[in-house]
């Protein structure tokens, strides 16, 4: 959910002059730091005052990435100025780390503190003195994602499971709990609503074995769920790329009303966001990095037209390499030190073995699927990381090991080897990314004044849809926009202009109409209301529906 | 005809709150004062609105006191306090005077006591008066120990930005074409595509008095010099209209000068003073 705005600040929007307010809020270890860029006005009570002495504050920036995953870090800066008024904050307090909240409001009668939106929730990062000027550095709590996970050991047997896990819970896990960024700061909710419209049935399966920053991970699971998180201002929040759903409305932008002169781009999309084809690699061995030798399984889905003579003429092709999406996945072995954090796409479906030999010379063995041998023993005295092959070697296992856990025993385990639904979630990303994609989807650019930041009673936020309407942008089916559906991908507040700087991804979504299962009771197509037909009618042998007839539903 | 414009322009900078003045030296301090954060009662007379003294409670009354530590007892004909909320505390400010820092003596002399919601003013505008010795229309009060009373309601914890009391300035009728209004916004307006204005931001108004003096004295010259030697590029209040004792809401501003001061004798040997002023409109 986006912030939500008080029925003070929205007035303040509509009215036709208002008088921006930013306060910073500091919290040192013993007080409070209030900072403005003008001055509080009483507000009929105890009130809070801050010292009107920022001179700057920088645009701050939220930005996702469609096509490599990620968002990024929001980050601002602001200058205090006046020499005096800030060293003090320097002698004596431990700047670094510590909380910094942004709130962003009106000078206006009645505008009570509480009415100040706080649109961005950090912490400083840096700070850097010029002449009279002290600049600090403010950055959210992405900023955890730079740690490394697994956290390493002393013998690299460091591991985090995975294995037949929703990858939404796998990126709440990896943000609260291996990240460990405290709740507050995570959107829960939004996660787990997300995930239950639409990646309810996901699972991906993989075991972490390798350290890498934690926002390397999150990106791998963001594009191979065609998803984005992001940091709202407030939390770090979550979106799968999806159509609205019925009931939700999407705000409407114009040429008249919302697009400010001399602001607009626009680039074709030719070079980023033009795929006719894509192929997903899927099954990672887990060693070696993007290159298909590297991979056991592939996906193609081509869209023979779209690179068609009398279309775009050649195949532009989408390559992902999936790092979760896994045809397999296996009971974990009950052995202490033992953790098998891999099995080859060739063990296939059934029941392996795996036997351990404790004792003084500890070993491991791998029985695959259908074998009626054990493969050779894997000497695993100094614990780490193991291939250890089946009889049939194209059938083996990667297992981390940690030897002071070992049993003095020798003794075997049947490891159960399911099927997960890799092939539909390989399908469904190679299909939406063509889909989404086959024409280029247009970049544009502009600006809006701020007055134009909130719909609904909310902040607008990156993932949000816009309609738009503007003589001035066009594409391959129109000489001008009407109601082209946009996804948000980058909100840039420019606060010297009062303005917002937003990019936008053209979505396709207005091009087709996906269909929603309606509830019970509704009437037939040429009887619904505008509100029922959001939901989808099955169509004709030409997916029409009606008596014009119109263009049918399709699935997402 | 209609009557014309007159008045005289006056510079309020004299001070007797900053503790050194006229030969005199004292301290000042307040009854209480915010421990959470920076609000000390020092701030009132450093010029700056970025900063302000703010009482620790809702107690009242609450008082601002000087006490004069050696030389000369100060003198003043004016108050002027800006930046604070004693419209909206519902205060009532009292200027006393007194021989001794108990201010209990039979010396104590209540100058005025004035409710700052006076009908005149609707906010937390900038507070003016003019006073003199009770029953004298023209001399200011001297006396070594000042105090600034302030009752409020209980619901309110006072704050003050600036406060100066001390001996007002007045220069000589102004000729030159000026306007005591004129303001320049600093506003962002943003217009779409279609030429329609979507926002008015107003960030501040930015007053601007350039005052011209030609042909002045030398009395009148001295005014202006020593007021720059003394208080150099600081902000100060003017005051336009500001006589007697009214309390005139708009008409006293807090401005500061250019960096050059340069009044130039002229071929009939004398005075055009030239000040530019700009301020930031409340």
């Amino acid at each position: 959910m986006a912030i939500v705005l008080t029925s003070a600040y929205l007035n303040q929007l509509k009215k036709g002059s208002n008088t921006p307010n930013v306060i910073i809020e500091l919290f040192l270890d013993n007080e409070t730091v209030l900072w403005t860029t003008s001055a509080l006005k009483p507000d009929g009570g105890l009130n809070l005052y801050g010292s009107p002495i920022i001179s700057k504050i920088s645009s701050l920036q939220s930005k996702i990435d469609t096509s490599k995953g990620f968002s990024t870090l929001g980050k601002f800066s602001f200058t205090v100025t006046g020499r005096d008024n800030w060293i003090k904050l320097i002698k004596g307090n431990y700047l670094k780390h510590r909380r910094v909240v942004r709130r962003e409001g009106f000078v206006a009668d009645g505008f009570l503190y509480s009415d100040y939106a706080i649109t961005f929730r950090g912490k400083i990062s840096n700070w850097n003195r010029k002449g009279d000027d002290l600049i600090i550095e403010v950055v959210d709590d992405l900023e955890e994602g730079k740690t490394k996970i697994p956290t390493e050991t002393a013998r690299k047997n460091q591991y985090i499971d995975y294995r037949n896990t929703n990858p939404v819970d796998a990126m709440l896990d990896i943000l609260s709990t291996q990240l460990g960024i405290d709740s507050t700061y995570i959107n829960t909710t939004a996660f787990e609503a997300e995930r239950d419209q639409w990646l309810a049935g996901w699972k991906v399966n993989r075991v972490l074995t390798d350290p890498k920053a934690g926002s390397k991970f999150l990106s791998q699971l963001q594009q191979e769920t065609n998803s984005f998180i992001f940091h709202d201002g407030q939390r770090i929040s979550f979106k799968v790329y999806a159509p609205v759903a019925p009931g939700q409305t999407v705000e409407k932008w114009n040429d008249n009303s919302h697009i400010l002169d001399k602001s607009l781009t626009q680039e074709s999309g030719y070079k980023d966001h033009h795929f006719t084809r894509a192929i997903v690699y899927y099954d990672y061995m887990e060693k070696g990095g993007n290159s298909p030798e590297n991979y056991q399984s592939i996906f193609i889905f081509d869209d023979a037209s779209a690179s068609s003579t009398g279309e775009w003429l050649e195949p532009e092709t989408k390559e992902i390499y999936s790092k979760w999406i896994r045809s397999l996945t296996h009971t974990q072995t009950t052995f202490a030190g033992v953790n098998i954090s891999y099995v080859s796409f060739d063990n296939s479906i059934g029941t392996g073995k795996l036997y351990l030999v404790g004792g003084v010379n500890k070993r491991l063995m791998w029985q695959g699927p259908g074998d009626t041998a054990f493969g050779s023993l894997v000497d695993v005295n100094k614990g780490g990381r193991y291939e250890i092959f089946g009889a049939s070697t194209n059938k083996s296992i990667m297992a981390v090991v940690d030897t002071s856990a070992f049993a003095a025993l020798s003794t075997s385990q049947d490891i159960e080897i399911t099927a997960l639904q890799a092939t539909v979630y390989a399908g469904q990303l190679a299909q939406k990314t063509v889909r989404r994609f086959r024409d280029p989807a247009s970049k544009i650019t502009f600006e809006i004044d701020k007055n134009a930041a909130a719909w609904k009673g909310n902040y607008i936020q990156p993932t949000d849809f816009k309609d738009i309407t503007s003589d001035d942008i066009f594409d391959i089916d129109t000489t001008a926009w009407n109601n082209e559906r946009v996804m948000i991908t980058s909100l840039r507040p420019l606060d010297a202009k009062d303005r917002i700087k937003v990019e936008a991804l053209q979505s396709r979504f207005s091009d087709l109409r996906y269909g929603f299962i309606a509830p019970a009771g509704y009437p037939d197509y040429t009887s619904a209301s505008i509100v029922q037909k959001e939901y989808a009618f099955i169509g004709n042998s030409s997916n029409e529906v009606g008596a014009t007839p119109d263009d049918g539903y399709y699935i997402w | 005809m209609a009557a014309p414009q007159e008045s005289k322009l006056k510079f309020f900078y004299n001070n007797i709150l900053t503790g050194t003045i006229f030969g005199s030296s004292g301290s000042i301090k307040a009854t209480s004062t915010e421990s959470t954060g920076d609000f000390s009662v020092d701030y009132i007379n450093n010029n700056l609105e970025s900063n302000m003294w703010k009482a620790s409670d809702t107690a009242s009354p609450q008082n601002i006191t000087f006490e004069l530590d050696g030389g000369t007892a100060p003198k003043a004909n004016y108050i002027i306090i800006s930046g604070h909320n004693l419209y909206s505390a519902g205060a009532t400010v009292a200027l006393q005077v007194d021989a001794s820092t108990t201010f209990a003596s039979t010396a104590l002399v209540t100058i005025f006591s004035t409710v700052v919601a006076d009908g005149i003013r609707s906010t937390d505008s900038v507070f003016f008066k003019n006073f003199n010795v009770v029953g004298d229309t023209s001399a200011p009060v001297q006396q070594s120990h000042w105090r600034i009373n302030i009752t409020h309601s209980s619901t309110y914890i006072p704050h003050i930005t600036l406060a100066y009391v001390g001996l007002e300035t007045e220069l000589a009728f102004l000729q030159a074409p000026f306007d005591p209004y004129q303001q320049r916004v600093k506003s962002n307006v943003n217009k779409s595509l279609g030429g329609y204005v979507t926002g008015v931001h107003n960030r501040y108004t930015e007053r601007k008095l350039d005052i011209r003096l030609n042909n002045q004295s030398t009395s009148v010259y001295a005014k202006v010099k020593t007021w720059f030697e003394a208080h150099g590029v600081q902000n100060f209040f003017v005051g336009w209209n500001a006589t007697g004792s009214t309390e005139s809401t708009g008409d006293i501003w807090l401005v500061r000068p250019d960096l050059d001061f340069n009044n130039p004798i002229n071929m009939n040997h004398y005075r055009d003073i030239k000040i530019n002023l700009t301020g930031r409109k409340e």
